[in-house]
């Protein structure tokens, strides 16, 4: 059974402060770069964001960082693939 | 080798984890389904980057941002009101698990007045691949999205009945609603930002 420890709501409260301010950077960087065409580094950049914030509810939110290790690892190796296999079919349309 | 396959198997003290395991395996298994949903997005995307491209610049970026920090606050109450039925202040819950619901209402409302808007200007279901995607995709994610609701009631239920008010479905459903939030975060970057 998982226990509050008394920093638990100022963490959670940064974690969702780090996690807006995380969305507002990647559709302004989306936007400001948009000039109706494929763009591989805004595209990594982006997917880069959403990875840390997929991870940082995880781990914080869903409180995996407290959860057993082999659950922590599924979920881990989910978001590893989901990221790799999306940046590499990005990565690769550019030189079609 | 069975030793070695058994030792990979969780048990015990490696079952203890937030809420109860049948919700993780769930909320695993809904994970992996979606991925599947992702990586079949990126094989259509992969043949037709730039009509792809082109469609997603139809969607109103503002609003798909919007609609995420909202899901992303509805999750950091949710994750509140585990805290606050832990440490036993139930009604602090209720009114915390209140407004997780009110954010989803607002969520799904945002997203069906999107639809209507992209359909009154004409791309519907079979405009082309990027909006059939975006269709189904976002209307997968919504029926979640209202299963989340069901759950959340479901809590609701719990902390307003003193004999009840187990911590485990506190935590179970909150489990849930994070996945709803995860999943989004991916559609997010796929649909709106992904240039």
């Amino acid at each position: 059974m998982i226990t509050n420890r008394r920093s638990d709501t100022g963490r959670l409260t940064s974690v969702w402060l780090a996690l807006c301010g995380l969305t507002v950077v990647s559709a302004v960087a989306a936007a400001a770069f948009d000039d109706g065409r494929h763009n591989v580094t805004v595209g990594l950049v982006v997917l880069l964001i959403g990875a840390c914030k997929a991870r940082l509810v995880l781990q914080e939110f869903m409180e995996l960082r407290h959860a057993p290790r082999w659950l922590g690892r599924l979920t881990d190796a989910w978001l590893l693939g989901v990221v790799a296999f999306v940046a590499v079919m990005h990565a690769y349309q550019r030189h079609r | 080798m069975r030793r070695r396959l058994l030792a990979m198997v969780p048990s015990g003290e490696d079952l203890d984890v937030p809420g109860s395991i049948n919700m993780w395996l769930f909320v695993v298994g809904e994970l992996f389904i979606f991925a599947f949903y992702f990586f079949v997005f990126m094989m259509y995307r992969t043949h037709a980057t730039a009509d792809f491209v082109g469609s997603q610049r139809h969607l109103n970026l503002a609003v798909g941002a919007g609609n995420t920090v909202i899901l992303l606050t509805s999750s950091y109450l949710v994750a509140l009101a585990v805290q606050a039925a832990r440490e036993g202040s139930h009604d602090r819950a209720r009114r915390l698990v209140r407004w997780t619901v009110a954010l989803g209402v607002v969520f799904m409302t945002i997203k069906l007045g999107e639809w209507a808007y992209e359909v009154r200007h004409g791309y519907t279901f079979p405009s082309d691949d990027f909006f059939m995607f975006y269709f189904a995709l976002t209307g997968v994610h919504l029926f979640h999205v209202l299963m989340g609701l069901g759950i959340l009631g479901l809590v609701l239920h719990e902390l307003r009945t003193p004999a009840l008010q187990r911590q485990f479905v506190v935590e179970a459903a909150g489990t849930y609603w994070h996945m709803v939030d995860v999943v989004w975060i991916v559609l997010f970057a796929l649909l709106y930002v992904l240039r």
